[in-house]
């Protein structure tokens, strides 16, 4: 199984721009860009937990298992 | 703080370790041209008048300076961390590896230290007559000092070598 990030499905439906979620959730915005790709090993809790507060939505909505 | 004086500090240290480097050398030359002098600890040598000198004592005396190039090696491996430490980053992906190398060269020099002093007393009295020939081992506290040191740093590059691998992975995480 497979874990998919959409994060970018949120953002656009929360009509935000990845450098003002980035200052918002304390990350760069190369990090940023580095997880919505998918790129990455894995998520930290807080940066999740953090994600979902901006986008005002729950971790199953960023993470998908495929 | 402990940021900003790492870089000084290995700074001071990389300059030291690269004298040492131009140093020890030198310093083992002199000792081969001048055996008498007091800086080294070669008294059996010093006692035997130069002209008396065979084959087998300068193969004596060269095998007593084995273990100093492995110290030479430990000293490279050293000035290598010393400049990476200079960078600020403690933790890495190199430090581990060269923490290591340092411990196990000197480990090699602490064993070899133990293991001349009989190769060189039976080379010493292999000229003399039959019953008149002698092997010597002598081992002391700063040997077995020495030995725990290496050993101990060996340990601590296996650990570093495990930190920065964790810390490679977390640097992965978002």
């Amino acid at each position: 199984m497979e874990i998919v990030v959409r994060l970018d499905v949120m953002m656009a439906k929360r009509k935000i721009k990845g450098r003002e979620l980035a200052a918002q959730i304390g990350i760069t915005e190369q990090n940023l860009s580095l997880l919505k790709s998918g790129k990455v090993k894995g998520i930290r809790f807080e940066t999740l937990g953090k994600l979902c507060d901006a986008l005002d939505c729950q971790p199953a909505d960023i993470l998908e298992a495929v | 703080m402990t940021e900003q004086r790492l870089p000084r500090i290995a700074m001071g240290l990389q300059l030291l370790a690269t004298c040492a480097l131009v140093l020890l050398p030198l310093a083992i030359l002199w000792a081969i041209a001048v055996p008498s002098m007091a800086m080294f600890q070669l008294p059996t040598f010093s006692e035997v008048p130069r002209s008396d000198w065979s084959l087998v004592t300068w193969i004596g005396l060269m095998v007593g300076f084995l273990p100093a190039v492995f110290f030479w090696l430990a000293v490279n491996k050293m000035r290598s961390l010393f400049a990476l430490y200079r960078l600020g980053d403690p933790l890495a992906p190199d430090a581990g590896p060269l923490i290591k190398s340092i411990g196990g060269n000197l480990m090699i020099g602490a064993i070899l230290i133990i293991a001349v002093v009989p190769v060189q007393s039976l080379l010493m009295s292999l000229g003399n007559p039959v019953g008149q020939r002698s092997i010597s081992i002598s081992l002391n506290s700063s040997t077995i000092g020495f030995i725990l040191v290496a050993g101990l740093l060996s340990l601590i590059g296996w650990s570093m070598s495990e930190a920065t691998k964790i810390a490679a992975e977390n640097r992965e995480f978002v």
